[in-house]
């Protein structure tokens, strides 16, 4: 094979893979509809808008999970700039902490306590009790 | 189908909870990765057989890599970078740091994340030399703690006696080096209590005094190119370096030219197969699939009456002693491929003549693991240099600096994890392309041979995007 053949093969071969990657791509709107909503989203009734505007938190008030030991963890999935909201319960004296966000929340034993904030970095992260040293949760926040 | 695999995995999580401390060994690791898209899964894959169907096509008809010629830098730059007083000054920074960790662990604050020592270890030390050693050459080789204080007290024992060490056993190869590794793992890895400060200070010294019986009856120089875990780890990334060091000269040499002069020796791919082993176990095991399989397994030891610590541990340590005998297994059964196209050699031969190729491999699944928490985790050293003991101190005035995990988003890191997958597998190819033609002398074989060692390398590669696209199981 000649010098001239070879750089083509390789030139081709490039130009393959950038243009199956440009076409497999989703665009970054249709990233956020279709990995972005909850699932919750999924079964409001028709007529409601399919996704919110990035610019309104959503309020998902009669959803917030509820983390504790005794539940299963819990995964809380929201995309990069909505609220996280959710609530927790520790049967002693401890620490709501979510990790890399670096949330904290006294939890005194028995009482419900609630979180809130944006999410405002992709990524998963762990939200345990700080002073059992035990994991309850996990937040799960995708671009 | 993701989702499904989701919810078997967050069912039976729901067991999993009830167990003391989760099943992750890692109270360092605040943030994961999210899995790599689909489409970015099916666009890695095509473009590493693409890559490859190109690569076989292409490449040189005679080998290239295996003599390797040297650009030497300016002699003033070798002479000061290889002079006595840096070597001295490089030599004490290694044993002062190597203090810090065991002070640090044993007296500071038995908490993971607010003392040094696991900090230092899992991520400055073991993550933070790789990209140095693959940057810039041996650098450990320099720094290492060890060799610095076994030439200094072996310098001084000579002049008492002149005993000669022992020969180093031919059969003992990198055995020892795979051991060490593979000890490390378990480390991190399996030992619930791996990352606690004081565990982390004692495996110190216990590695130390290890390393110190190896080099006193072998000899240090010896010892740390054979026996010393990492010494042999980070000289083995070093060679993807393009500078190498020859007595006092320093000089650059072709890209990936330095990986062909690695020997293998007896334990070779074993060492290799823990290096890939270990760090596809660690993905697997916190993915979904890993994570339910984990949850049976742990399940039957606690039918047997097993405490759930123990049970734990052996589960993980039995996973990550299958993950690596699988990695050997599969690697093996290439070899014995590629020797049914002819020529004398043995698999065994053929196994060692190739392992070099997995080089590029191992690294590729490090850096695609574990860029993120080099990247967020590494910045932790600031604070925790400042007050490494947990003891409220400011030594250099950063204990107040948190880790900025808006640095680098979750694209930016699916981009480079794919990307390092994709590299390594052409410089493996490459590399294996290169000494087929050394090993095979007829042009038709060492074609041959190749269609199995690109299958072994298809094989790895597939695996390292596999781990990246695993939900995770929680």
């Amino acid at each position: 094979m000649s010098a001239t053949a070879r750089i083509a093969l390789l030139l081709s071969g490039v130009v393959v893979m950038v243009a199956a990657f440009v076409a497999l791509r989703p665009s970054s709107d249709d990233d956020a509809g279709d990995r972005g909503a909850p699932r919750q989203s999924e079964t409001t009734t028709t007529g409601a808008p399919e996704r919110d505007t990035p610019d309104r938190p959503r309020a998902r008030g009669e959803e917030q999970p509820l983390l504790s030991r005794a539940g299963d963890p819990q995964t809380i999935e929201v995309t990069k700039g909505e609220t996280v909201r959710f609530t927790a319960r520790s049967e002693r004296d401890d620490e709501i902490h979510v990790h890399g966000y670096d949330r904290t929340v006294e939890a005194p034993a028995g009482r419900t306590v609630s979180l809130s904030f944006t999410a405002d970095i992709e990524g998963i992260f762990e939200i345990e009790l700080e002073d059992a040293g035990e994991k309850i949760g996990e937040l799960e926040v995708r671009p | 189908m993701r989702a499904r695999l989701a919810l078997a995995a967050g069912a039976s999580l729901a067991g999993l909870a009830l167990l003391p401390s989760a099943a992750r060994a890692h109270g360092l690791v605040g943030r994961t990765d999210l899995p790599i898209p689909d489409w970015l899964f099916v666009w890695g894959a095509a473009a590493v057989l693409i890559a490859s169907f190109v690569a076989l096509a292409v490449l040189w008809p005679k080998p290239r890599l295996q003599e390797h010629e040297l650009a030497p830098l300016p002699v003033g730059v070798s002479r000061v970078l290889t002079s006595a007083i840096v070597e001295w000054i490089l030599g004490a920074v290694g044993v002062a740091l190597l203090l810090a960790v065991v002070v640090s662990g044993l007296a500071g604050i038995d908490v993971t994340d607010l003392n040094l020592a696991p900090t230092f270890v899992y991520v400055a030390f073991w993550l933070g030399l790789v990209p140095v050693s693959v940057l810039f050459g041996d650098v450990f080789g320099a720094v290492n703690p060890w060799r610095a204080v076994g030439r200094l007290i072996g310098a001084s024992v000579q002049r008492i006696s002149r005993s000669e060490p022992l020969a180093y056993p031919g059969w003992l190869g990198y055995w020892p080096a795979a051991a060490g590794l593979f000890g490390f793992a378990c480390l991190e890895l399996v030992l619930e209590a791996g990352d606690d400060p004081s565990t982390v200070a004692i495996a110190t010294v216990v590695y130390s005094a290890i390393t110190f019986l190896g080099m006193a009856l072998f000899g240090v120089e010896r010892w740390c190119e054979r026996g010393e875990a990492f010494g042999v780890y980070f000289g083995l990334l070093a060679r993807l370096s393009i500078f190498e060091r020859r007595d006092r000269q320093i000089a650059v040499r072709r890209l990936l030219s330095g990986v062909p002069g690695f020997k293998a020796l007896p334990g070779t791919v074993v060492l290799l197969a823990v290096m890939i082993g270990s760090v596809s176990f660690d993905g697997f095991s916190s993915g979904g699939t890993g994570q339910s399989l984990v949850f049976k397994v742990n399940g039957a030891f606690r039918d047997l009456g097993w405490k759930a610590q123990t049970s734990l541990e052996v589960t993980f340590g039995l996973g990550l002693l299958v993950t690596v005998v699988v990695m050997l297994g599969f690697y093996w059964l290439g070899m014995a491929g590629a020797r049914t196209v002819g020529g004398q050699r043995s698999t065994l031969e053929l196994a060692r003549g190739f392992a070099h190729t997995l080089v590029p491999i191992a690294l590729a699944y490090v850096a695609a693991h574990y860029v993120s928490l080099l990247m967020f985790q590494g910045q932790a050293i600031a604070p925790l240099a400042s007050d490494p003991l947990g003891e409220g101190w400011n030594l250099f005035g950063t204990a107040a600096w948190t880790i900025d995990y808006g640095l680098l988003g979750a694209q930016t890191f699916w981009y480079l994890q794919v990307g390092f997958v994709i590299a390594g597998h052409v410089a493996a190819l490459v590399l294996a392309h290169d000494r087929a033609l050394v090993v095979f002398p007829d042009p038709r074989q060492a074609v041959r041979s190749q269609y199995w060692l690109l299958g072994v390398m298809v094989g790895f590669t597939s695996l390292a995007l596999w781990l990246l696209s695993q939900a995770r199981g929680g």
